[in-house]
C-alpha cells in the first residue's frame, strides 16, 4: 500500500520509551512523518485517525496489542497494522536500550507489513441462501423449522418413507422442557405436522443424496428420490443424520441372541409402543425386568465412550414396567450418569418404590427352567446378588451414522501410519480397491470434494469439531452437524443443537453472500490467490488444507473454492514454490517483515555480540493471547525476542525461517497450539503441520551449517500465560549458549 | 434376591419418607461418628432398605449402633436423611421382632392409639368395678385408695408379660445378628491371615458389662455432632428412670424391710428426695427433647412412633409429680390423677417391646455384639 500513516500512542506507559527515536525510525527508514498522540483510543484520538484514514490506504497504530480495541481501530476497509508497544514492550520488559530497540523493531515490522499489504477484493458470487437439512428426525425437523421460521427456505431430506426418525418409534419420551422430571407424550408427531404445514420447507422422503458439489452458497445438490433425480442449489447444510444403535449381536456375553428374553432398549421401547411388556419366550407379562446399563458402552471391546442417554432411557423404561405391569424394575449400572439438569429426572424416577438401583457388574446371565437369572457382582449391597428376571433389557449405546463410512482419505490411509495424530483410530487399507469397497458401504453427503465425500470425523466416528467452543462446526465450511450424529444426546439436547446449527448455517450463507468467511476469522474477505503458472503440482496444498477448500484437476493443479476457505493460510505455509498469497497476508509481506528487523552487525554496531536477535512466530489464537496475559500479569521475557503474530503456525512458510537465519537471526521459535488427540488448534492441524515441516527446516539448517536447535516448535495453550515466558527465556538461553548466528552482517 | 416392595413402603410410612432419595455416595458413612471402618453404616442400610431387603435389616446389628445424631442427615447431599431413615428402619425392625407381630403393627399405626389406651382403661375400669375401692376421707394417702399389694401384683403380671415378649424379641434379634446373613461383619483376620468367623457368645458377659458401662456413661452418644441436645436430653431421661428405679427399691425396703406402714412420705424423706430428683430429670429431659424437635427439623422431625414414646414418658413424669403435688395440697383429685398415672405406666411397661422403649433391649444387645466382633467406631 502506498499511503501509510504511522501513529504512536504515548499512553499506558508507552512514553517511558524514547518516542523521538521511534519517530525517527518511521521518518528516516520509511520516510513517513508519524503522529504522536497521548491517548489514541480517546474520542479525540479516534476522531483524528478517522479523519486521516480518509486520505490513507493503511494505518500503522503503535500502541496496544492487536487483540484489544480492535473495533475502535477499525476504519472501514482500510488496512490497519498494530505495533504492540504496550503489552509487547513496556508492560513486559524493563525499559532500557534493549526495550527501545525492541519497540523500534516492532514499528519496523508493522510499517513493512502495512506497506507490503494490498487491498483485498471480496469474492462475490450469486449465492443461494436456502439451506439443506439432511435427516428427518427430531434434530432435522427442528432445524428445518427454525430455518423456515427465520425466513429462509429449507430442504429436508429423509431416506425413510416417513419423517420422525427413531423418536417416532418411541412410546413416550424424556422431557423436552423444564423441570425435566416428567415422562412426556412423544413430541415428534406435532413437530412433523408443523414441518409439513410450513410453506418454507420442501420435504423429500425416501430420498438419498447422490452428490453435493460446489461450495458454500453454491452447493449443487442432486437427490435420488425413489430412483428419480431431483436437483437444487443450497447455500448451507445442516447434517442431522443422527445415530444408529450399537449392534447388540456383539453382546453375546450378556445373553443377547442366546436367550429370547434378553432384548435391547430399542426392542423394549417397541414393546411398550405396542402396548404390552411381555416375555418374548412365552408371551407372558414381564413383571421383573432387569436393565443392564453400559451394554457395550465404556468398554474397549465395544464402544469406548459413554452414550450419556442410556441411563436416562432405562430410568424412563423402568417407569414403563411400573406403569404396564406394576412389577419391579432393577437397574444395574456402572455409574448412573445423568448429566446436568437430568439429575432431577433421576431423582424423580428414583422415588418409585418399585425401581431398584445398584452399581454392579454383570457376572453371569443364565437360564433356569425358562427363567433368566442375572448374577451381579461388585454391588452396593455388599455381596453378589442373583435376580430372577422375566426380561433383561440391554441399554445399548449410540453410534454416529458417520461411523464406518468413507469420510476423508486421511482417515483411510494407504499405509499403516497415522497421517495426523488427532486421528487415533487406524483403518489400514492398502489399496485403492479397498477404498472403493468401503465407499460402497454407503454415503450421506457424498461431497464432491477432493479430500473425501463426508465430514471428517474424530476417532469414534463423530464429526470433528471443538465440542465446547464451537459445537456445530465441522471441517467443511457451511456444513454444520447437529444432534446425535455429532455426539450422543437425548431429545432436548437434539432440539437445542438443531437450533444452534440452523443459526450457524444461516450465518454462513449470509457471510458467504458477502464473500466473507466464517469462524474463526469471521468476516475476513481476503482469500488466497494462486499464481498457477509456477505450480509444480506437488499437491501439498490440496492435501494439507484442513477444510477441503482445494480441489484439483487430473494433473494435480489446485482448483480453489474461495468460499470453502477459512483463511488460515496453511496452504500458503505449505507451498514450496511460494505461489499462494493473500492480499493482506503474503509471502512477500511476511518475509519482508522478518527482514525489516534490525540485526546488529558485529562489524559496525557497538555491543552487537551481546545483542542476540530471536523471532517468535506466535499463533494469534492461543499463543498471542497467552503472551498478552503474561504481560498483564506482570511477567517479563527477554527483550531480544521479536514476536510476530501469525494466523496459524501452519501458515509459517519455511522461507520465513530461512530468511531469518540467513539474515543473522540467532533463533526462531514457533509457538502454537496443542495438537494430537485433544488438539486445540483453531485450524485443526496447523501446529501439527508446522512440526512436520521442521524436517524440511532441518535440511535448510544443515545446508546453512547451523545447529538444529535454532529452530523449535513449542505447544502452548491459551491459559498457559504463566509458562509461556519461561518457554521463551529457556529458548533464548539455550541459543545464547550455542552462540551467535555466524551469518550476521552478510 | 427377594425384594419386598411392601417393606420399602412400610419404612417410608414409619418416617423414612426420604429413603428413596439416597444415591449411595457414602457421605453418611464417612461423617458418622459411630460407624466402624469396615463395612460402615448407614450407607449399606440405605440401599438394603431401598431394595426392601427385610431379612438383612432385621439381622443387622449396625442400625442399633446409630444414635440418630443426624450428622449424616446434615451432610447428605441428596436430603435423604439417613438418620431419620435408620430410625424408621429400627421402628420397622422392632415391629418385626415383636411377638405377636400383628399387635405391634396395630400399635404402630396412629389409629392404634385407641387400642393403646383402651386396654389399660378397660383393665382399670374392670378393677374398679370388681374391687370397688372407696375414695378415703381425710389425709391423702394413696395406699388407702388402692392397696400396694394390688399394684405390685399388677406390676408383676404386666412386667412379666413385657419381659416374656422382650425375651422372644431378644432371642430373635440375637440369633439374627449372629446368623449367616449378617456374617458379613463377623470376619476378622486371624493370625495366619485366614478369615475366621468371630462369634459373639464366648465373651458375652464381659462385653455386656462394658456395654452397660458405656450406656450408663452415654460415651458413644457423646460423639454426636448435629443433634447434640439428644445426648443431654437422653442422658437426663435415662438417669431419671434409673433414679426413679432406685427410689422404688427404697420404697420396697421401707414397706417390707423396715415395716413402714404407709408410703405417704414427707418431702424431706431421702427416698422422696431421690424420687423427686428422678422425676424432675425425666420431665426436664423429655420436655427438652420435645421442644428441640419442634424447634429444629435438622436434628430430626420425629415420627408417630417417636412422639408416642416421648409423649408417654413426659405424661408419666407429669402425672407422677401431679399426684405428689395434689397430695401435699390435700386435694382428692390426687386419686384420679393416680388412676391416669397407672394407665400411662401400663402403656409404658406393657408396650415396651412394641414401642421405642424396645431400643433399650436391642441397643444393649447390639453394643454387646459390636464389642464382641470388634465393631468399634472409627477414630
Amino acid at each position: 500500500m502506498e499511503k501509510v500513516g504511522v501513529y504512536i500512542c504515548t499512553g499506558c506507559d508507552i512514553d517511558k520509551l524514547d518516542i523521538e527515536r521511534l519517530k525517527n525510525v518511521a521518518k528516516e527508514e520509511f520516510g513517513i512523518e508519524p503522529k504522536v498522540h497521548p491517548h489514541l483510543c480517546s474520542q479525540e484520538g479516534v476522531e483524528m485517525l478517522k479523519n486521516d484514514a480518509a486520505e490513507l490506504d493503511a494505518l500503522v497504530i503503535a500502541a496496544c496489542s492487536p487483540r484489544v480495541k480492535t473495533a475502535l481501530f477499525t476504519f472501514d476497509d482500510k488496512y490497519v497494522e498494530r505495533a504492540n508497544l504496550r503489552e509487547g514492550v513496556v508492560w513486559s520488559h524493563d525499559i532500557d536500550e534493549h526495550a527501545q530497540e525492541l519497540a523500534e523493531d516492532y514499528l519496523r515490522i508493522a510499517i513493512t507489513k502495512a506497506q507490503k499489504a494490498e487491498k483485498p477484493e471480496p469474492y462475490i458470487e450469486e449465492v443461494s441462501k436456502d439451506i439443506l437439512v439432511v435427516g428427518g428426525g427430531v434434530t432435522g425437523l427442528t432445524a428445518a423449522l427454525e430455518i423456515a421460521k427465520a425466513g429462509y427456505k429449507a430442504y429436508l431430506v429423509e431416506k425413510e418413507p416417513e419423517l420422525g426418525g427413531w423418536v417416532a418409534k418411541y412410546y413416550k419420551t424424556l422431557p423436552i422442557e423444564p423441570p425435566y422430571t416428567r415422562i412426556e407424550e412423544n413430541p415428534v408427531f406435532k413437530l412433523i405436522e408443523e414441518v409439513k404445514a410450513n410453506e418454507n420447507i420442501e420435504i423429500y422422503t425416501s430420498a438419498q443424496i447422490d452428490s453435493i458439489s460446489g461450495q458454500p452458497g453454491m452447493f449443487d445438490v442432486v437427490l435420488n428420490q425413489n430412483g428419480e433425480k431431483v436437483q437444487f442449489r443450497a447455500g448451507g447444510i445442516v447434517v442431522a443424520t443422527g445415530w444408529k444403535p450399537y449392534d447388540a449381536t456383539a453382546l453375546e456375553e450378556l445373553g443377547y441372541g442366546k436367550f429370547a428374553d434378553v432384548v435391547t432398549n430399542l426392542e423394549f421401547e417397541e414393546m411398550a409402543k405396542n402396548g404390552k411388556i411381555i416375555r418374548k419366550s412365552d408371551g407372558s407379562e414381564a413383571k421383573n425386568v432387569v436393565f443392564i446399563q453400559c451394554a457395550g458402552q465404556r468398554d474397549e471391546n465395544h464402544l469406548p465412550y459413554c452414550s450419556s442417554v442410556c441411563c436416562l432411557v432405562s430410568l424412563k423404561q423402568a417407569k414403563y414396567v411400573r406403569e404396564f405391569t406394576n412389577g419391579n424394575a432393577f437397574i444395574i449400572y456402572k455409574d448412573m450418569r445423568t448429566p446436568g439438569l437430568w439429575e432431577d429426572f433421576y431423582k424423580e424416577m428414583q422415588q418409585d418404590d418399585g425401581i431398584y438401583l445398584t452399581k454392579g457388574d454383570i457376572k453371569e446371565i443364565k437360564e433356569e427352567g425358562g427363567k433368566l437369572t442375572v448374577i451381579v457382582t461388585n454391588t452396593l449391597l455388599g455381596e453378589d446378588i442373583a435376580i430372577k428376571a422375566d426380561l433383561v433389557v440391554l441399554a445399548t449405546g449410540m453410534v454416529s451414522t458417520l461411523k464406518g463410512l468413507y469420510t476423508v482419505k486421511e482417515e483411510f490411509p494407504d499405509e499403516k501410519t497415522v497421517p495426523y495424530k488427532h486421528i487415533a483410530e487406524l483403518h489400514p487399507i492398502k489399496s485403492e480397491e479397498d477404498i472403493e469397497i468401503i465407499k460402497q458401504a454407503g454415503h450421506i453427503l457424498n461431497l464432491q470434494y477432493r479430500q473425501g465425500p463426508e465430514l471428517p470425523t474424530l476417532k469414534y466416528g463423530f464429526p470433528d469439531s471443538n465440542y465446547i467452543c464451537f459445537p456445530y462446526e465441522s471441517r467443511r465450511l457451511g456444513i454444520y452437524a447437529a444432534g446425535a450424529v455429532r455426539a450422543p444426546m437425548e431429545i432436548a439436547s437434539c432440539i437445542e443443537d438443531a437450533k444452534g446449527a440452523a443459526l450457524k448455517a444461516i450465518q454462513a450463507v449470509e457471510l458467504v453472500a458477502e464473500g466473507k468467511t466464517t469462524f474463526p476469522r469471521t468476516g475476513d474477505i481476503d482469500f488466497p490467490n494462486f499464481f498457477l503458472q509456477r505450480c509444480t503440482q506437488c499437491k501439498r496444498c490440496t492435501e494439507e488444507c484442513p477444510f477441503g477448500a482445494l480441489d484439483e484437476d487430473e494433473k494435480g493443479t489446485p482448483m480453489p473454492n474461495p468460499l470453502r476457505c477459512r483463511r488460515c493460510g496453511i496452504c500458503f505455509g505449505a507451498c514450496p514454490e511460494r505461489i499462494i498469497s493473500f492480499k493482506t497476508y503474503s509471502i512477500d509481506q511476511m518475509a519482508s517483515a522478518v527482514k525489516s528487523i534490525y540485526v546488529p552487525d558485529p562489524n559496525w554496531d557497538e555491543g552487537a555480540e551481546e545483542k542476540f536477535r530471536f523471532i517468535v512466530f506466535a499463533c494469534e489464537n492461543d499463543a498471542l493471547p497467552a503472551l498478552d496475559m503474561a504481560a498483564l500479569n506482570g511477567k517479563k521475557w527477554s527483550p531480544l525476542v521479536r514476536i510476530i503474530p501469525v494466523r496459524c503456525l501452519g501458515s509459517v512458510n519455511t522461507v520465513f525461517i530461512a530468511d531469518a537465519l540467513s539474515k543473522g537471526i540467532d533463533g526462531v521459535l514457533l509457538l502454537g497450539c496443542k495438537y494430537g488427540e485433544d488438539y486445540q488448534c483453531h485450524f485443526i492441524r496447523g501446529s501439527e503441520l508446522a512440526n512436520r515441516r521442521m524436517e524440511n527446516v532441518a535440511e535448510t539448517l544443515e545446508r546453512l551449517m547451523l545447529e538444529k536447535e535454532r529452530v523449535q516448535v513449542v505447544e502452548v495453550s491459551i491459559n498457559e500465560w504463566d509458562k509461556v515466558t519461561e518457554i521463551i527465556d529457556n529458548f533464548v538461553n539455550q541459543i545464547m549458549e550455542i552462540g551467535a548466528n555466524p551469518y550476521k552482517g552478510f | 434376591m427377594e425384594v419386598d416392595t411392601q417393606f420399602v413402603k412400610d419404612v417410608v410410612g414409619l418416617g423414612g419418607k426420604t429413603l428413596k432419595k439416597c444415591y449411595q455416595c457414602a457421605t453418611c458413612s464417612v461423617v458418622c461418628p459411630q460407624s466402624p471402618k469396615e463395612e460402615p453404616f448407614p450407607r449399606k442400610e440405605m440401599i438394603w432398605a431401598q431394595w426392601g431387603l427385610k431379612d438383612k435389616l432385621i439381622k443387622d446389628g449396625d442400625i442399633w449402633l446409630c444414635h440418630q445424631c443426624n450428622d449424616c442427615s446434615e451432610y447428605c447431599p441428596r436430603g435423604a436423611k439417613p438418620g431419620e431413615v435408620l430410625g424408621a428402619i429400627r421402628a420397622k425392625v422392632i415391629q418385626e421382632l415383636a411377638f405377636p407381630n400383628f399387635f405391634a403393627k396395630i400399635l404402630m399405626k396412629p389409629a392404634g392409639i385407641v387400642v393403646y389406651f383402651a386396654i389399660p382403661i378397660i383393665l382399670t375400669l374392670l378393677y374398679l368395678s370388681i374391687a370397688s375401692p372407696k375414695i378415703p376421707e381425710g389425709e391423702i394417702v394413696i395406699g388407702n385408695f388402692i392397696p400396694h399389694l394390688h399394684i405390685e401384683l399388677a406390676g408383676f403380671i404386666v412386667g412379666g408379660w413385657a419381659l416374656l415378649v422382650a425375651a422372644i424379641g431378644a432371642y430373635r434379634f440375637w440369633s439374627g445378628i449372629n446368623s449367616e446373613v449378617s456374617k458379613v461383619y463377623e470376619y476378622r483376620l486371624g493370625e495366619n491371615a485366614e478369615l475366621e468367623v468371630v462369634r459373639a457368645s464366648p465373651r458375652f458377659i464381659e462385653c455386656l458389662f462394658w456395654s452397660v458401662i458405656d450406656i450408663l456413661k452415654h460415651s458413644r452418644f457423646a460423639e454426636c455432632g448435629t443433634a447434640r441436645y439428644r445426648y443431654f436430653a437422653h442422658f437426663m431421661i435415662f438417669w431419671g428412670f434409673i433414679i426413679l428405679g432406685i427410689a422404688t427399691i427404697g420404697d420396697i425396703i421401707y414397706l417390707y424391710g423396715l415395716g413402714v406402714e404407709e408410703l405417704a412420705l414427707p418431702p424431706t424423706d431421702p427416698v422422696k428426695i431421690l424420687g423427686n430428683i428422678g422425676a424432675i430429670l425425666l420431665i426436664a429431659g423429655s420436655l427438652w427433647a420435645i421442644v428441640a424437635r419442634f424447634g429444629n427439623e435438622r436434628v430430626g422431625y420425629g415420627t408417630y412412633f417417636d412422639w408416642l414414646f416421648l409423649g408417654t414418658i413426659f405424661a408419666v413424669g407429669l402425672t407422677g409429680v401431679g399426684i405428689e403435688a395434689l397430695r401435699y395440697a390435700g386435694s382428692v383429685a390426687a386419686y384420679y390423677m393416680y388412676l391416669v398415672h397407672l394407665v400411662l405406666v401400663f402403656t409404658l411397661i406393657a408396650y415396651a417391646p412394641y414401642s421405642k422403649f424396645a431400643h433399650l433391649l436391642y441397643r444393649t444387645l447390639a453394643y454387646t455384639w459390636a464389642k464382641s466382633v470388634g465393631r468399634e467406631p472409627q477414630q
